[in-house]
């Protein structure tokens, strides 16, 4: 079970700067920040996943310190808001991918399944639709199956009942094996521990 | 086809640069007529040359993919920060301003008794030898590989890679497996750039590789574009007109060719 500490966290993206950010996400828990566009949720996200350096502040993830780690080291896994399955890889080789680097090996056929992926395992990631490739990306990061899943906007571009099972899937994830932290600029979604507008957690001066 | 008026200020140079560079190519291709175009490539020395530059080329080219590819990656993800990437990008193109001769020169003396490295490989000589010969191309085409294949990393999204890394991948893992298998395009055609900059090599080869020997298969044999050199300045203008039109002909077939190809294959 996944714990998560952030201690005043501090990023930036070019001139805009994001934190400080304290924040805690107990074990097994799912927290939504959530906060209209421009004010630095997906920042938030990047620098905790490992791909903006943080210009201050300490990440925890269960007792290990993870602020310099680089981003394969820190298991965790990110699903950006935009689309990302590999267009040079089939979606088998998509999730493949993923299930080789996982150190808790999940039931993948089990996720396949609940994803009604069966029918586009032999296409190419390039050739999927936005809504797709949207569910096969939030398949592949549970396919890792790491200690914390952060996820920028996931039900964007899904029809509701997609939603509904992507919902459900990261339900099971989250009581299973991992916390969660979803970023989005919509103001609820249920089944959450908690939902947080970012302002709240940001301490900017 | 219609095109907007507004644009004329653009189609003029167009076609002039298009007249600029396809009047010459012509004007060779008639002035040295088809027979002795076809004698040039029944004469097995001049078709033995055309082979030794295309097959060093080839490798020259190869070679630049295989250490030029992880560099240009280097330089256009900033790894290694912004002012040392500045520092090598700048470093690894300025060979592009040396002139070739100069650059003949330079490997010619590299292994010589009055280089201090000469005594390292003593046995080594880049002269006349084959490896001279690829030394000499890569020098002057591996620069444009570089550059051009780190301007399309740029333009590339590093998204994916950083997903990548995201799902467990080492740094290396997302090179190969995922921003290499997406650029397959872009470093095909960037390496058709740097082959035909290799194709065309001449001043620093005069100086170092006059002739090249390879046994068994290349002896005394001297690269394409030397040996048209070579027919000029021993026969004169009329004997040199067939092999200047065959070898031009090669190349843009042969390069043009692999740009459609490579055009097909999207």
């Amino acid at each position: 079970m996944t714990d998560l500490r952030v201690y005043d966290l501090t990023s930036r993206r070019s001139s805009f700067v994001v934190g400080p950010i304290s924040m805690q996400l107990g074990r097994g828990e799912g927290a939504l920040i959530y906060g209209g566009n421009g004010i630095g949720k997906t920042t938030l996200l990047f620098t905790i996943a490992g791909h903006l350096p943080a210009t201050g502040g300490t990440v925890i993830l269960n007792g290990v310190d993870i602020t310099k780690l680089p981003p394969y080291r820190r298991d965790l896994t990110l699903v950006p808001a935009e689309s990302s399955t590999f267009p040079n890889m089939s979606v088998r080789e998509n999730l493949g991918f993923a299930l080789n680097h996982a150190k808790e090996r999940p039931d993948g056929q089990k996720l396949i399944r609940a994803f009604d992926l069966d029918a586009l395992l032999d296409k190419r990631g390039g050739a999927v639709s936005l809504g797709q490739s949207k569910l096969i990306d939030v398949a592949r990061a549970l396919m890792y199956n790491p200690a914390l899943m952060l996820l920028d906007e996931p039900f964007s571009h899904l029809s509701e009942e997609l939603a509904a099972k992507v919902q459900d899937a990261l339900n099971r994830y989250r009581i299973d094996r991992g916390g969660m932290l979803i970023v989005t600029s919509q103001a609820r979604i249920n089944g959450f521990d908690r939902e947080i507008p970012l302002e709240h957690i940001n301490h900017a001066t | 086809m219609s095109t907007n008026r507004d644009y004329i200020p653009f189609l003029i140079p167009l076609i002039l640069l298009t007249v600029f560079f396809f009047i010459p190519i012509a004007l060779m291709i008639y002035i040295a007529g088809p027979r002795s175009i076809v004698s040039a490539f029944m004469d097995v020395q001049f078709l033995s040359s055309v082979e030794l530059t295309f097959l060093s080329a080839t490798i020259s080219t190869a070679v630049a993919v295989l250490v030029g590819t992880p560099v240009a990656y280097l330089l256009s993800r900033r790894i290694i920060g912004s002012s040392k990437t500045n520092l090598f990008s700048n470093l690894l193109i300025s060979p592009l301003t040396i002139p070739h001769t100069v650059v003949g020169i330079m490997l010619l003396i590299l292994f010589t008794p009055i280089s201090p490295i000469h005594a390292l490989v003593p046995g080594l000589s880049l002269v006349n030898s084959f490896v001279g010969l690829i030394a000499a191309l890569f020098f002057v085409s591996a620069p444009i590989y570089l550059i051009s294949m780190k301007e399309y990393f740029d333009r590339m999204e590093p998204r994916y890679e950083m997903i990548g890394m995201s799902l467990g991948a080492s740094p290396l893992e997302a090179f190969v497996k995922i921003a290499v298998p997406n650029s397959k395009r872009g470093i095909l055609r960037v390496a058709l750039i740097s082959w035909g900059r290799a194709i065309s090599e001449f001043g620093s080869l005069l100086i170092l590789t006059y002739f090249v020997t390879l046994a068994p298969v290349f002896e005394y044999v001297r690269p394409a574009s030397v040996y048209v050199w070579y027919q000029y300045e021993v026969y004169g203008l009329n004997a040199v007109l067939g092999y200047s039109a065959a070898l031009l002909l090669i190349s843009m077939v042969v390069l043009v060719a692999m740009i459609v190809v490579s055009y097909k294959n999207d």
